[in-house]
């Protein structure tokens, strides 16, 4: 009783913070919302309906944590698709007919809910979900790169719509419009603010998100004529189109084709592709989660199922779970599921109080905002990573690719599958050891008994095909437990387990637990296994950086002769060390390099680069950090500057300390940890004063080390210089007002 | 016609290939077929490889206390020196699916229980055997939550067990080896030394 009571209070606590993270994110779901209904040649709003039941029924019903819903990525090409088709050129009738294939994909979602059929997503080889996530970002970028250049009418299969780029381009010099022209620019302005968003450094700048910002520009944009009391110089059919009142203008869906092949076609791609990108976002979120959580993924899938057809129903898209509007919620401080319930009002409401506005933003600027996303999907870079794991994934990538581009997404996702599969059978020169052994147990697990620890065996092979009963054993392991994993019985190992494996390993660590794979060192210089299993470790992997140094690095290590500390460039995992920050706490950081410390390694200098996000949304960090090592205990605290965004640093539920006397680092600080008094009593007035006195760092200790670090990015050779020595007075007055 | 046989041994490849598997070859057809107890020996040898270590079922079955019976007889008999029974659970009888962090702690309870209720069965057999064949010889058990018959063979062959003993197998066809249980899997691919014990 007393849980639940504490539990009611808890939610009402927070509501502030999910509120504030809700708004947040709608401000970002706004215009992805509008975009990618109109990438989908779907009336705009539907994209905002999806959102909003979505938001709703799921964050009602679900079974995750700080997820968002709405309408996603993945799908645009799929709806495109059947838009196009299922109405034979008639868009709107082609609209109502896949408003009905939402509807019956949302109940299959619903019954692969009920079927415990949350594994789907582990049936998929990791490069062939990479290939088809290039194509849906291809897709996007083709068709969406027009229409940011003021094109509104290209049509086309994806690879006709890439090729008439430059030809776009040329067009627009020579048949020039004025009306067209103002709309590129709109465009390439929107692009650029999306591109170049996330380099500027400008707190208040990155108060709101890029699209909305976008939005905000291009609608004061067109304001501006009003005030000259000039024409708009862009016509409606450059304009979103919302209808006068939304609650009576919604569209219904269409069942009359419901038997027919095509149709039933429509359903099975839009179920397939809303469940892998919803499972797989959940996965990812569940990562970010701050406080680890595990999400009811049958549960969620059951939510998103009903929610789809509850949206096809009132003339919107899929709901999914998608995994750039989580992550922005998580890093804005979202606890439970009310943040999705609040996006999703702030939605309705923006909807309804701003409908004037909406109407003026530019097509372009939404296409460009979309060109954004369509290439994050598809950027190179994933490539050049798949091409580090092996040259047998750049087959399957290509190939899904490939596939997925010149016919559909399903014939795309099956021959990445087949392919794979026969590179596993070619590289094993066996398929026996496939076929034999796919429908038998391989795995063995136990609990030690007398070192307490989990032991897990797998025998035969360890491929997608059968990772899944894998997942299963490790599923119901708690995290905080400690678990050898032994590959010796098994002969062949790919990389989707192998990726898969990683992240378990990561959750495990973050939660205290271990995962430790033995077994697998004799499979590299075993001559039967070409595919070398110890290359696709990630870390050893990661080759020699000395031989190419920056110029960066060089100053580094004259820096270091000139302290007489040491400088190792090389990049090592061991970052174990990191994790009890709460820094680190929702982040992943998978090794760090350049490290520079002194001969007792009191003094720790490196920089770390982590991920924030997962596939469509990832976005990669690199800091610079140094970490002290404390020779007596102080309290557990944080410091940060006082501001907006703090709390998405702060302890949770702990508040900004007061320190007496000294109101103006009150005002410009913010200090919180869990022991009050004993924090007091550290800060003595000479502390006070170096830390007012000195540009401002975030600062943190967990008791015996502490963390500081400036910015969420590399540091110059200067600021390292100006860190240490912070680094060291600090040292020095912590330990002597520890000693008073 | 009675021969009144107490033993067969046999020699048997270790692993079947599918052909073998469906149609059978002589020792696993033998195995399946015999009403007398069953030693498969997979790598014979003239000089003796010392037996150390003697894997026995202990599932929930009336056969079980006399398999168990016999190996410590046999173990014994070979001079091993560790008997370990391993009580292979069904997953089903957790009753929880696991699904969220409430589940998992609830399954974990419930599988602490079946752990010690299955060890506590255990060794209510043990205790009651005679002391003569049980002395000297260091009994461990162990639990684990998988698939019958086949959880056991892993296991042995992980723990570079010299020797199995097994309850016999009810009698088995084709049927069972297109959906094969229990016993089907070790014969398929036999981790060690098997003995099969039969009344």
């Amino acid at each position: 009783m007393i849980a639940k009571k504490n539990k009611k209070a808890n939610f009402i606590s927070t509501l502030p913070k999910n509120l504030f993270s809700g708004f947040v994110v709608s401000l970002i779901a706004l215009p992805l919302g509008l975009g990618l209904a109109l990438a989908s040649e779907a009336p705009p709003i539907s994209g905002i309906i999806a959102a909003v039941v979505g938001g709703v029924v799921v964050a009602l019903l679900g079974g995750s944590n700080v997820t968002i819903t709405g309408p996603g990525n993945g799908l645009v090409i799929v709806l495109l698709g059947a838009i196009t088709t299922l109405g034979g050129g008639d868009l709107y009738a082609g609209y109502l007919f896949t408003l009905a294939a939402i509807v019956f994909s949302g109940i299959l979602m619903l019954i692969l809910g009920f079927l415990k059929m949350g594994r789907l997503a582990d049936f998929f080889p990791a490069s062939a979900i990479e290939g088809m996530l290039a194509a849906i970002g291809l897709g996007i970028l083709a068709k969406q790169f027009h229409i940011m250049i003021g094109h509104n009418n290209e049509h086309g299969s994806i690879v006709q719509l890439l090729m008439q780029i430059p030809e776009g381009l040329i067009d627009l010099y020579q048949n020039f419009h004025i009306e067209e022209f103002i709309a590129a620019i709109i465009g390439v302005i929107a692009l650029l603010i999306m591109a170049n968003y996330s380099k500027i450094r400008n707190k208040y700048l990155h108060l709101i998100p890029a699209p909305m910002w976008i939005l905000i520009l291009s609608v004061s944009f067109s304001y501006i004529f009003v005030s000259l009391d000039l024409p708009y110089p862009l016509e409606d059919k450059f304009l979103v189109n919302i209808p006068d009142n939304v609650l009576s203008n919604l569209a219904f869906p269409d069942f009359s084709k419901a038997l027919e092949i095509d149709f039933i076609m429509t359903v099975f791609a839009i179920t397939l592709i809303a469940s892998i990108e919803s499972l797989l976002s959940i996965k990812a979120v569940d990562k970010l989660d701050p406080e680890r959580r595990r999400s009811n993924v049958n549960k969620d899938l059951k939510a998103l199922g009903l929610a789809t057809s509850l949206s096809g129903l009132v003339g919107g898209l899929n709901v999914v779970t998608v995994i750039a509007r989580s992550s922005v919620n998580v890093n804005n401080g979202a606890t439970n599921r009310s943040a999705n319930i609040f996006h999703a009002l702030f939605l309705v409401i923006f909807v309804l109080l701003f409908q004037d506005q909406l109407r003026r933003i530019p097509l372009a600027a939404l296409a460009a905002i979309l060109v954004y996303t369509g290439y994050k999907l598809a950027t190179p870079k994933n490539l050049q990573k798949i091409a580090l794991i092996g040259k047998e994934q750049i087959i399957i990538f290509l190939a899904t690719l490939l596939t997925t581009l010149f016919t559909n997404l399903i014939t795309g996702i099956a021959i990445g599958i087949l392919v794979t599969f026969i590179i596993h059978v070619v590289l094993n020169r066996s398929i026996s050891l496939f076929v034999n052994h796919l429908a038998k147990p391989n795995i063995l697990m136990f609990k030690e008994k007398d070192a307490g620890n989990y032991y897990i065996s797998i025998k035969y092979f360890a491929t997608f095909l059968n990772f899944y009963k894998l997942k299963n054993k490790l599923d119901i392991i708690p995290e905080n437990e400690n678990v050898i994993l032994d590959f010796s019985l098994c002969s062949f190992v790919d990389h989707t387990v192998m990726e898969g494996l990683e992240n378990y390993v990561d959750t495990f660590s973050k939660k205290e637990g271990s995962i430790e794979i033995i077994g697998l060192d004799k499979h590299g210089a075993d001559s039967k296994h070409p595919f070398a299993i110890r290359k696709l470790l990630p870390f050893s992997k990661l080759g020699s950086i000395e031989k190419y140094f920056t110029k960066r690095q060089r100053l580094l290590k004259t820096l270091a002769q000139e302290y007489k500390w040491s400088y190792e460039p090389k990049r090592s995992d061991k970052t174990k060390f990191l994790n009890k920050f709460i820094f680190f706490k929702n982040r992943r950081v998978p090794y760090f390099y350049n490290s520079f410390y002194d001969d007792s390694k009191t003094f720790h200098l490196f920089d770390v680069e982590f991920n924030e996000g997962e596939f469509i949304a990832k976005e990669i960090v690199k800091t610079t950090i140094l970490h002290i090592k404390l020779k007596q205990t102080i309290p557990v605290f944080s410091l940060d500057k006082e501001g907006l965004l703090d709390f998405v640093y702060g302890m949770a539920g702990f508040e900004d300390i007061e320190l007496e006397n000294h109101p103006d680092f009150n005002k410009r600080f913010f200090l919180s940890g869990e022991h009050k008094t004993d924090i007091q009593d550290l800060f003595t007035d000479e502390l006070i004063l170096f830390l007012e006195s000195n540009p401002y760092y975030h600062i943190e200790t967990i008791g015996n080390s502490i963390l500081i670090l400036k910015k969420e990015r590399l540091l110059s050779v200067k600021e390292i210089k100006a860190m240490l020595y912070f680094g060291k007075q600090l040292n020095l007055l912590l330990s002597e007002s520890v000693s008073i | 016609m009675d021969l009144k046989i107490d033993l067969l041994i046999l020699g048997a490849l270790q692993h079947e290939n599918k052909f073998q598997f469906y149609v059978g070859s002589i020792a696993r057809k033998l195995t399946r077929k015999v009403n007398c107890s069953v030693l498969l020996l997979i790598k014979p040898a003239e000089k003796r490889v010392p037996c150390k270590h003697v894997v026995v079922n202990g599932l929930d079955a009336p056969e079980t206390p006399l398999a168990i019976e016999h190996a410590f007889y046999v173990s014994n008999l070979l001079g091993a020196q560790q008997i370990t029974i391993v009580e292979e659970i069904h997953t089903k009888e957790i009753h929880v699916a696991v699904e969220d962090d409430r589940s998992l702690k609830k399954a974990n309870i419930i599988k602490q229980r079946l752990r010690h209720r299955e060890d506590s069965r255990v060794n209510n057999i043990v205790g009651v055997l005679p002391e003569n064949i049980t002395k000297g010889i260091k009994v461990k058990t162990q639990s684990i939550f998988g698939k019958r018959g086949y959880s056991i063979g892993h296991y042995a062959e992980v723990v570079r067990a010299d020797l199995l003993v097994m309850n016999a197998p009810i009698k088995t066809s084709i049927w069972h080896r297109i959906f094969p249980h229990d016993i089907e899997y070790i014969l398929s691919d036999l981790p060690t030394d098997l003995l099969i014990v039969r009344k």
